[in-house]
C-alpha cells in the first residue's frame, strides 16, 4: 500500500508543502560492517561485497571496502564454497560459478570473519517462478515523454502461500535500479495478508522496474528480466529499506534502522553487520524490441 | 409535669424548627433574551440567611436551589450580559426562566468572554479551559477563518505536532485520546483540510470547553481530554443569520423561529473554493483538479412543554481532492444527536441522548476497467441517560448510563484489471460494545472546601461476527518483528470474543484559600477502548481507528494534577493560574518497523506495547475586560513513552513531545470601529531521528542510525507572529440591522519557514549527494482579508 502514500507525498507537497535543502549537524558514527550477499545460481561468477558505514553526508559509494576476510558458504552438508577477493577490486569476493548453488529449498549458511569478528547467517534457497513471455506495447507519449516501448512479463506465482520474489531488469545488459525502489513481490503481488497464490503476477509488478520514463524501451533494444526467488525476511529487507529511503512529507513514518540477519559469534565483541544475505534460484528472460 | 412540659416544649421546638426549615427550591433556566439561546456559563446567587448560595446552570441553562422560604435577591449573572436581580418570594417550589439582554456594546463587537471574571477560582472543577466564540472570533486566523481546533491549540496543555496535522495533542496524549463532542457526539476526524481548519462551523458554535483533567465521570472512552462543543440552539425570538467571504472559503448560517417561543432551527454551510480559484495558474494537465471540502450543521429544537424539550442536530461535511480519471479521494464525518431534556422536577433534571455517528474514506485509483477502489469507515451508535440531581445547595449528583455500539470497516478494497481480472482484499468487519454507568457527588463540606468523588464502571466486549487472532510469542529478544500467527478462532454474530471490565475511579477537591485564591486537586482514572492506528509523522486522514481485542488491551492513564487559581486587581481583572499534572500511561500502542498498517488482516501481530509518561506546568494569566484582553499562556512539558523493542528498550520522547509552549495573544479596542489582535505562538522543536550514516546493499543506499536511537534530536523551534484587524463597516440606512465587518490578517507576519520535519534524501539532480530537507507546510507570510456579517 505503500504506492498509494508515495503518491500522497507527491501529491502533498504540490499542494502545500514547502522544501528547502539546510546544513544539519549529524552526531558522531561508529563505523560498522556491510555485508553485500544477495547469491544466485545464475552460471558465472557470484560475488560478495564488504564495505563500511560512511557518514551519511559523504559521498555515494565512498564507502571504504573492507579486504581481508574470510568467507565460506556452507551447504546443508556442511560443504564448504570459499569466496576469494578479487585481485583487481578489493573488499569484492568472489565465486566462480553459481551454478554450484543448485539445493532449492535447503539451508545454506554464511561465515565472514574479519577483523576479528565472525558474522554468521542462515537462509533458505528460495525457488523462483518460472517467466512465461516478455510483452511490449508502443506508447504514443505526451508532452511530457517522447514515444516508447512499455514493457512487461508474464509469469505465474509459484503455488504456496508465502513465496517471494525480487524482480531485476536490464535494458542491453545494464542493470534498471533506480536506487529507490526495488521490485518486490509476495506471491504474486505487494504484500500479504490477501490471497494472491498461484495466480499470474499483477499488472504493477509485472511492469515496476522495467519502464523508467527517464530511460524508455526504444526498436532495437535488448530486454531482460531476471526473477530470483528470495526468502520472506529479505523481502522484508528490501521492503524497509525503501521505505527508509523514500521517507518524508507529512506521510514520513519513524526513522528505523533496516535490520541485518547477520549474528556476530565471537562474544567478546560488540559489533554489529549490517546488510543481508540471502540465496535464492533466478530466471531469466530476454528478448530484442522489434 | 415538669419533664412532660418539657417534652412539649421541645416537641413544639422542634415542629416549629421543622417548619421553619421547611425549605423550597427555585428553579429554572437562564436564556438570551434575544435569542431564547440558553445560558450555560451563566451564574445564579443569593444570599439565604446571611449565606452565600451560588448555583452554576447545566449546558442546557438549568439552574436550581434551595432555600427555606422567605424573600430574596436572586442575582442572575452572564460575562458580555446585563446583569438582572430578581425579587422573589419563596413560599413553595418556584419555577423562574430568566431572559439576560446582552450588553449594548457588545452587540457590535463580540465581547463575550467564555466565563465570568474569576469564576475558575471558585469551581471545583480544573484544568478546564472554555472558549466562547466570541473570543476565538478576536484571535487572528489562518486566512481570515476562525477556528476552533486552532485556536485552542493556543491554551496551556494543548499542542501540536505542526501545520497540517489532524487534530491536537493534550498533556502528553496522542489526538486520538481525545474525546471530540459536537452536540455529544463523537467526532472521530475532526479536520478539514488535512488539519488546517476544524469541522466546527464557527457560525453554528455556541461554546467550546476543553476539560485536560479532572475529567467528570460522565465521559469515559479516551485517555487525554474531552473538548466538548455545542452548537447554537437557534433562534427561538427572531430570524437572524450570519456568514463571510474569504479567500479559502465562504459561509452562511441562519436560525430562526419556527413556532416563535417552542420551536427553532439553524441552518450552516460551508464550501471552500481553492480549487476554483487556483485553475487560472495550474497546467492544463491539471485543471481537472478536485480540491476542495464543503460542510452543513443543522439543528432544530421543540419546547413540548416548560418541562420537556427536544432537539436534533446534525452535521455532514466532506473533504474531497481528485485529479478525475487517475485519483480520487474523499473523507468526511456524518453525526446526528436526538436529546430529550426532561425536568422531572425544580431538582432532578434528565438528558436522554441517542447519538449516530460515522468517519468514513474512500479512495480510487484509475479508471474504467482498470481501478482501484478502496473504502474504509467507523461507525457507532450511542444512547445515554443523564441525570443532573441539586439534592441540596450542598449537594449536586450527577449519575447516568451509556451504551455505544461500534461498528468497524477497516477497508474493503478491490482492484480491477483492464484484463477483466479483479482482487478482493477487503477485510471484514469488526464490532464492538461499550457500556458506562457513572455517578460523581459534589458536596460542599463548608464554606472554603467542596469534594466531588466520582466513580465510572466501564464494559468492553468484542463481539462477533469476526476471527481472534492468536499469535506466537516473539522467540527473540528482538520484539520489534511481526508475530507469526497461531491459530485463528472464528466466532458467530454477537458472540463475545473479549471482554474487558474496568472501574474508573475520580476525584476532584477544592480548598478556598480566601476570596480571590484557592487551591484544587484532581484524580481520574480513565480507559480508552478504541484506538487510531497511525504510525506516519502527523495523523493523516487515512488512518483507521482498531477496536481493543485479545491482543490490543484497553489503554488506561491515570492523572494527579494540583492547580492554584488566583484573581487580582481591581474587581477580578487578572486570572492567575498554574497546574501542574503527571499522567502514567499503560498499554500504548507502537508499531514493529515497516509495519504495514493498512487492509493488513494479520494488522494485531504488528503492534508494539509499552507505557507512557507526561508531566508538566501549565501558567496562564488572563485580563478578560476592558480595551486590553488577552492571555499567556505557558507550558513546560514532558512526554515520554517506553517500548519494548525500540530505542535500546529505553524511555523516548513521542513525537509531540514539546517541552516548551508559549502563547501570547492579544487584543485591543481603538475604538468602536477598529479592533486589532496579535498572537505569538512559539513552540520547542519536535523530537525526530536522523541517521548517521549510510551503506550501499544491491545498489540501494540506506541510510544507517549506528545509534539506534529513536528521536533523540530535536527539529528547529515553532514560532509565528500573527495579526488581525477588524474593521466595522458602517450600517446601511435602508438595513440598519445588517451589520458587518471587514477582517484583515497576516499569518506568519515575519515569513518563517517553520519546520514540520526535517527528511533525508539522496542525490538529486541539484544536489549530488545525500541531504536534509525541511520540510514546512507554510514557507511565507500569508495574508488574508475576510469580509463577515450578520442580521
Amino acid at each position: 500500500m505503500r504506492n498509494i502514500l508515495y503518491l500522497f507525498i507527491l501529491v502533498s507537497i504540490f499542494t502545500l508543502g514547502c522544501e528547502d535543502p539546510i546544513e544539519v549537524d549529524l552526531r558522531d558514527d561508529k563505523k560498522e560492517l556491510v555485508i553485500d550477499a544477495v547469491l544466485n545460481n545464475d552460471s558465472g561468477i557470484q560475488k560478495i561485497i564488504l564495505t563500511r558505514t560512511v557518514g551519511y553526508f559523504e559521498p555515494r559509494g565512498s564507502n571504504p571496502p573492507v579486504s581481508g576476510a574470510s568467507i565460506a558458504l556452507l551447504d546443508a552438508d556442511s560443504f564448504p564454497y570459499f569466496f576469494v577477493e578479487s585481485a583487481t577490486e578489493p573488499g569484492t569476493y568472489i565465486y566462480p560459478n553459481g551454478q554450484d548453488f543448485n539445493r532449492i529449498g535447503e539451508q545454506y549458511g554464511l561465515v565472514v570473519a574479519s577483523n576479528g569478528d565472525t558474522f554468521v547467517s542462515i537462509s533458505t534457497m528460495a525457488p523462483a517462478a518460472p517467466l512465461d513471455s516478455l510483452l511490449w506495447r508502443f506508447e504514443s507519449g505526451n508532452s511530457f515523454i517522447d514515444p516508447y516501448y512499455e514493457v512487461e512479463f508474464a509469469a505465474k506465482d509459484l503455488v504456496g502461500t508465502g513465496n517471494t520474489y525480487f524482480i531485476r531488469s536490464f535494458k542491453n545488459d545494464t542493470l534498471l535500479n533506480s536506487g529507490e525502489s526495488a521490485n518486490i513481490a509476495y506471491d504474486a503481488a505487494f504484500s500479504p495478508g490477501a490471497d494472491f497464490d498461484g495466480i499470474e503476477f499483477i499488472v504493477p509488478i509485472r511492469r515496476i522496474g522495467i519502464n523508467d520514463f527517464d530511460n524508455t524501451f526504444q526498436l532495437g533494444d535488448k530486454v531482460e528480466v531476471q526473477m530470483m526467488g528470495i526468502s520472506n525476511e529479505f523481502f522484508l529487507f528490501l521492503n524497509l529499506a525503501e521505505q527508509q529511503i523514500n521517507n518524508g512529507g507529512l506521510f514520513a513514518t519513524p526513522p528505523s534502522n533496516v535490520p541485518s540477519n547477520f549474528v556476530n559469534r565471537t562474544t567478546s565483541s560488540e559489533n554489529r553487520a549490517n546488510g543481508f544475505f540471502v540465496i535464492g534460484e533466478s530466471n531469466r528472460i530476454s528478448a530484442i524490441i522489434q | 409535669m415538669n419533664i412532660k412540659h418539657t417534652i412539649l416544649t421541645s416537641l413544639f421546638l422542634l415542629v416549629s424548627m421543622v417548619t421553619f426549615a421547611q425549605n423550597y427550591t427555585v428553579s429554572g433556566y437562564v436564556k438570551d433574551s434575544a435569542s431564547g439561546e440558553a445560558l450555560g456559563n451563566s451564574f445564579v446567587s443569593t444570599t439565604s440567611a446571611g449565606k452565600f448560595v451560588d448555583a452554576f446552570p447545566n449546558a442546557y441553562g438549568f439552574y436550581s436551589f434551595t432555600v427555606p422560604a422567605g424573600n430574596y435577591k436572586i442575582k442572575f449573572s452572564m460575562p458580555g450580559y446585563i446583569s438582572k436581580i430578581e425579587q422573589l418570594s419563596v413560599s413553595s417550589n418556584t419555577t423562574l426562566n430568566i431572559n439576560l439582554a446582552k450588553k449594548v456594546n457588545t452587540i457590535k463587537k463580540v465581547r463575550v468572554t467564555g466565563k465570568k471574571a474569576g469564576e475558575d477560582v471558585g469551581k471545583t472543577e480544573m484544568s478546564v479551559n472554555k472558549l466562547s466564540i466570541g473570543q476565538i472570533k478576536r484571535i487572528p486566523a489562518l486566512l481570515g477563518e476562525v477556528d476552533v481546533v486552532r485556536s485552542l491549540q493556543l491554551l496551556p496543555g494543548v499542542s501540536t505536532v505542526g501545520e497540517g496535522a489532524s487534530g491536537f495533542n493534550v498533556r502528553g496524549g496522542n489526538i486520538d485520546q481525545n474525546l471530540v463532542l459536537l452536540d455529544e457526539a463523537p467526532v472521530f476526524n475532526s479536520s478539514h483540510l488535512f488539519g488546517f481548519f476544524s469541522v466546527f462551523n464557527p457560525d453554528a458554535v455556541r461554546n467550546v470547553t476543553l476539560v485536560k483533567g479532572g475529567i467528570p465521570a460522565a465521559y469515559g472512552g479516551r485517555l487525554s481530554s474531552v473538548l466538548d462543543v455545542r452548537s447554537k440552539e437557534g433562534n427561538i425570538k427572531k430570524f437572524a443569520g450570519a456568514g463571510g467571504v474569504g479567500a479559502i472559503f465562504s459561509r452562511g448560517m441562519i436560525e430562526g423561529p419556527i413556532k416563535k417561543d417552542k420551536s427553532s432551527f439553524l441552518l450552516a454551510g460551508r464550501r471552500s473554493y481553492i480549487d476554483v480559484l487556483a485553475k487560472p495558474f495550474l497546467n492544463e494537465d491539471l485543471q481537472d483538479a478536485v480540491f476542495n471540502f464543503w460542510d452543513v450543521t443543522a439543528k432544530v429544537n421543540y419546547i413540548f412543554s416548560p418541562l420537556n424539550r427536544v432537539f436534533v442536530s446534525s452535521y455532514f461535511g466532506r473533504d474531497k481532492f481528485a485529479f478525475p480519471g487517475a485519483f480520487g479521494f474523499d473523507w468526511g464525518s456524518q453525526t446526528l444527536t436526538a436529546r430529550w431534556n426532561h425536568t422531572f422536577n425544580t431538582k432532578l433534571f434528565s438528558n436522554t441522548t441517542a447519538v449516530y455517528s460515522k468517519y468514513d474514506y474512500r479512495l480510487e485509483f484509475g479508471s474504467g476497467n482498470d481501478r482501484f477502489d478502496w473504502n474504509s469507515d467507523i461507525t457507532n451508535y450511542s444512547a445515554k441517560i443523564d441525570f443532573d440531581w441539586f439534592a441540596s445547595n450542598k449537594q449536586k449528583i450527577d449519575f447516568g448510563v451509556i451504551g455505544t455500539y461500534y461498528d468497524f470497516r477497516p477497508g474493503d478494497a478491490v482492484a480491477n484489471q483492464s484484463n477483466g481480472t479483479s482482487f478482493d482484499f477487503s477485510l471484514p468487519h469488526k464490532y464492538a460494545f461499550e457500556g458506562g454507568i457513572f455517578i460523581d457527588d459534589e458536596y460542599k463540606v463548608n464554606r472554603n472546601i467542596t469534594l466531588k468523588g466520582g466513580l465510572r464502571l466501564s464494559y468492553y466486549d468484542y463481539i462477533g461476527k469476526g476471527t481472534a487472532y492468536y499469535y506466537n510469542p516473539n522467540p527473540t529478544d528482538d520484539l520489534n518483528k511481526p508475530l507469526d500467527l497461531d491459530t485463528a478462532i472464528s466466532f458467530g454474530s454477537l458472540k463475545s470474543m473479549q471482554r474487558y471490565f474496568n472501574p474508573e475511579p475520580r476525584f476532584s477537591a477544592k480548598f478556598q484559600l480566601d476570596s480571590s485564591s484557592s487551591l484544587k486537586l484532581s484524580y481520574n482514572r480513565m480507559v480508552q477502548y478504541i484506538h487510531l492506528i497511525s504510525n506516519t509523522t502527523a495523523s493523516v486522514p487515512l488512518d483507521v481507528w482498531t477496536p481493543s481485542t485479545n491482543n490490543i488491551k484497553p489503554e488506561i492513564a491515570d492523572q494527579v494534577a494540583i492547580g492554584f487559581f488566583k484573581n487580582f486587581g481591581k474587581k477580578a481583572l487578572f486570572e492567575f493560574s498554574v497546574e501542574t499534572y503527571h499522567k502514567w500511561l499503560g498499554n500504548q500502542i507502537n508499531y514493529v518497523d515497516g509495519a504495514d498498517l493498512l487492509l493488513n488482516a494479520q494488522l494485531e501481530g504488528q503492534l508494539l506495547y509499552g507505557d507512557g509518561r507526561a508531566y508538566g506546568a501549565e501558567f496562564y494569566i488572563k485580563k478578560a475586560s476592558g480595551k486590553f484582553t488577552g492571555w499567556i499562556s505557558y507550558t513546560l512539558a514532558r512526554t515520554e513513552i517506553l517500548i519494548n523493542g525500540l530505542n535500546n528498550n529505553e524511555y523516548f520522547p513521542t513525537r509531540f513531545d514539546r517541552p516548551h509552549n508559549l502563547s501570547v495573544v492579544g487584543s485591543y479596542d481603538f475604538n468602536d470601529r477598529w479592533t486589532v489582535s496579535s498572537t505569538f505562538s512559539y513552540q520547542a522543536g519536535t523530537p525526530a531521528t536522523f541517521p548517521t550514516s549510510q551503506y550501499t546493499v544491491q545498489g540501494f543506499t540506506i541510510p544507517h542510525n549506528a545509534l539506534n536511537s529513536r528521536n533523540d534530536v530535536r527539529i528547529p523551534a515553532y514560532h509565528r507572529l500573527d495579526v488581525s484587524a477588524i474593521h466595522q463597516l458602517k450600517k446601511w440606512k435602508k438595513w440598519a440591522s445588517w451589520e458587518h465587518e471587514i477582517v484583515f490578517g497576516a499569518y506568519n507576519v515575519y515569513n518563517r519557514r517553520n519546520p514540520f520535519s526535517i527528511y533525508f534524501q539522496g542525490p538529486t539532480d541539484e544536489i549530488t549527494r545525500n541531504h536534509a530537507i525541511r520540510y514546512s507546510i507554510i514557507g511565507s507570510i500569508v495574508p488574508s482579508i475576510t469580509y463577515n456579517f450578520k442580521f
